[in-house]
């Protein structure tokens, strides 16, 4: 019988002497068996670790450990689950207080070492699992819905709590999502209550399955179900999440093998932004689902429509730059950058273009903006570089080979090695290519400066690309950017060059910037020049390049 | 011997998405730690155990050690592939348990008759389908003296 029956089992150890480890090892296999695995932990601090990042069945903790408790560990493991695993104490000696107070904190049995024994050892393992099984199902009972397997609404309620909690904590956005059947009275009516309860079981099943494991999932009672929808970057995550939750009202569920369709209406309201209190927000949310079901069922909507339009303009305007990426409908523009002191064309900007239906272009910054939030950034991301290494290659056959383009790159696209990877990939074949390139990092969204972004800048400048810093003078992280990483060149902001013959001050930081440059030996270059009063007064500063109107808009190659 | 430590592979033959998902969360919510896997009809089912077709790539993997079979489905059903299993030389030994919602008196008996090893109706509730699953893999694994294949 003992075959198997633990052979997926985790014991943890605690134990700071290794003899008396591995006589109690021994002694543990020999009392039920073969164990999946068991993890030794000799000090408090490692016992610790393990505590906080593993899951165990079974914890056995001997109090002695230095000049710590094992007693202590017992909070640490019992802070981990809702009903934590069985915790056996071990101790030298036979202490009734240390017992009392093992008892106290939570553990299950307490044994004496010098007494241990395979038998008792059996004993104390199947004891204190079988109470810890009954422990475990009186808290479902308290805390799930028998039905559907969802939590239930008192365990919401307490979750919802905490939610906010942790949403003041971190200043991190929840959305609680309350959903109502619009015709589950129907389904009861004419099929049976057992009918109906099928149906509830099964749109639990695909209600936890649309949703992301960090989500919270409930059934309130009835035909009502919650959510708390969290880690989201922005509202109109919410209504793809929402939208998703709803798609699985599509499928029409088998009920009794007939073919029942069923639809929900769904309201949702934001914490912090639509309540205070968790009263308040669940009132909201409950009043938002109303509205959806007065717009005529199968709906969803938000408790504030400003957010509701805002967040659904978004969502569909994330689509359709979706597709434009895919159906290659994005242009590249060229904007020009000049010597000033010789009036050369040295080489191009490469701005991005998005033409609407009446051959005009949607406003750039705002479908950047959507696209910075979602991931779409780094498919553009992709997409820009490499539409720029085919102009190269154009020229290139041309026999043009001593112009560069820069590129404008997001911060998101040095999260994660994705795009160096694409890079290096892509280059393979052509590597002088990267020569030609180079990445101007805005400091809108800044980048974050760590050791492996940095790295991955390294790895594209080892290759050749060249970096320049963009929008320079007007965030706060110029500085920064220069003393992190190997710069290039600068471009000034063309708020500052705009103003170089009006604003003194402009004038000054214009100018030390172009002094700055000088000194750290990177290239300067002026935006936003559009008169040939500005050109003179920069070329009489010194300043190396400019680009602006003056010269030529971003145009078609 | 120790072979049979490996949780055994559960297979489930149902042509309802929605009890799949069930049964699989039923599973992972027992903590047994049984792999599952699903075919939607008969057909699929006999492609599967004879590794065809879109099966193909499980041919050096073992046959599964508990099937729960749904009886009425599309293409062919639960009855038509229980009998041709029951025939087969290889997979007879696969015990099947018939799980569906067909309380239909004649054709638990008729599929008692086709060697069915046991026939239970789908519990409506989560709690009372994963004590089921629980007592099915308890029976059949820890009770039951399985042929040595």
């Amino acid at each position: 019988m003992k075959m198997g029956k633990y052979s997926k089992f985790k014991v943890l150890i605690v134990e700071d002497d290794e003899d008396d480890y591995i006589l109690l090892e021994e002694l543990l296999i020999e009392a039920v068996g073969e164990i999946g695995t068991i993890t030794w932990a000799e000090d408090f601090k490692s016992a610790r670790v393990k505590i906080t990042n593993e899951h165990f069945d079974f914890y056995f903790l001997d109090n002695r450990l230095g000049a710590e408790l094992g007693l202590d560990l017992i909070v640490e493991i019992k802070q981990q689950y809702e009903t934590a695993p069985p915790i056996v104490m071990l101790s030298g000696v036979d202490d009734y207080q240390t017992d009392l107070e093992a008892m106290e904190k939570g553990a299950d049995d307490y044994l004496i070492k010098s007494e241990l024994t395979a038998h008792l050892l059996e004993r104390t393992f199947r004891y204190s699992l079988k109470s810890k099984d009954l422990e475990a199902k009186l808290a479902k009972l308290a805390h799930y819905d028998g039905l559907t397997g969802l939590y239930n609404r008192s365990l919401f309620n307490e979750l919802l709590v905490k939610s906010i909690q942790q949403s003041e904590r971190t200043g991190q956005k929840f959305a609680l999502v309350t959903l109502d059947l619009d015709n589950f009275k129907f389904v009861n009516d004419n099929y049976g209550h057992p009918a109906g309860d099928q149906l509830l079981t099964k749109i639990s099943r695909r209600l936890k399955h649309s949703t992301r494991s960090s989500d919270i999932v409930a059934r309130l009672g009835g035909d009502e179900f919650s959510l708390l929808l969290k880690d989201v970057k922005n509202d109109s995550d919410f209504v793809k999440l929402v939208e998703s939750i709803m798609g699985i009202f599509q499928e029409p569920i088998q009920v009794d093998s007939k073919s029942v369709s069923v639809t929900t209406s769904a309201g949702i309201a934001i914490f912090p932004t639509d309540a205070q209190t968790a009263s308040e927000l669940i009132d909201n949310s409950d009043r938002a689902m109303y509205q959806a079901k007065a717009l005529g069922r199968d709906n969803y909507s938000f408790y504030n429509q400003k957010l509701h339009q805002e967040a659904i303009v978004k969502h569909q305007l994330e689509l359709e730059l979706n597709a434009a990426i895919d159906n290659n409908q994005l242009l590249l523009h060229y904007q020009p950058i000049i010597h000033l002191k010789t009036g050369n064309i040295t080489s191009y900007e490469a701005l991005l273009r998005w033409p609407d239906k009446n051959n005009g272009f949607r406003n750039t910054e705002e479908f950047i903006e959507v696209a910075e939030e979602s991931s779409l950034i780094l498919k553009i991301g992709d997409w820009v570089f490499k539409q720029a290494c085919l102009q190269l290659k154009i020229w290139s056959e041309q026999g043009i080979t001593d112009r560069h383009i820069s590129i404008n790159a997001s911060a998101n696209q040095f999260n994660s090695d994705d795009f160096t990877q694409q890079v290096e990939k892509y280059l393979k074949e052509t590597p002088d290519l990267a020569k030609q390139l180079t990445i101007e990092l805005t400091e809108r969204k800044p980048l974050v400066i760590s050791p492996t972004t940095v790295n991955r800048l390294l790895l594209l400048s080892g290759i050749g690309f060249k970096f320049s810093v963009d929008d320079f003078g007007i965030g706060h992280s110029s500085i920064s950017y220069l003393r992190a990483f190997p710069m290039d060149s600068i471009k000034i902001d063309k708020s500052i060059i705009q103003n170089i013959l009006i604003s003194e001050e402009d004038l000054a930081l214009c100018t030390a910037i172009i002094a700055l440059g000088k000194a750290l030996s990177l290239d300067v270059i002026a935006e936003g020049v559009e008169t040939e009063e500005i050109a003179n007064l920069l070329s009489s500063l010194s300043c190396p390049y400019a680009q602006g109107y003056l010269y030529s808009k971003p145009m078609p190659l | 011997m120790n072979e049979n430590l490996k949780p055994i592979r559960i297979h489930m033959c149902d042509d309802d998405p929605d009890d799949q998902l069930l049964v699989s969360d039923a599973l992972e919510e027992a903590r047994l730690g049984n792999d599952i896997d699903f075919t939607n009809n008969g057909k699929e089912l006999l492609q599967y155990l004879n590794r065809e077709g879109q099966f193909s790539h499980l041919v050096d993997q073992p046959l599964p050690g508990l099937i729960l079979l749904d009886l009425n489905m599309p293409v062919m059903d639960g009855r038509e592939v229980l009998s041709k299993i029951k025939q087969h030389e290889k997979f007879r030994s696969i015990p099947i348990i018939v799980l569906t919602t067909s309380k239909a008196e004649a054709d638990i008996a008729r599929t008692y008759d086709m060697g069915v090893n046991s026939f239970i109706m789908k519990p409506v509730s989560f709690d009372s389908l994963v004590d089921m699953v629980k007592s099915v893999t308890d029976y059949w694994f820890h009770l039951v003296s399985l042929p040595q294949k």
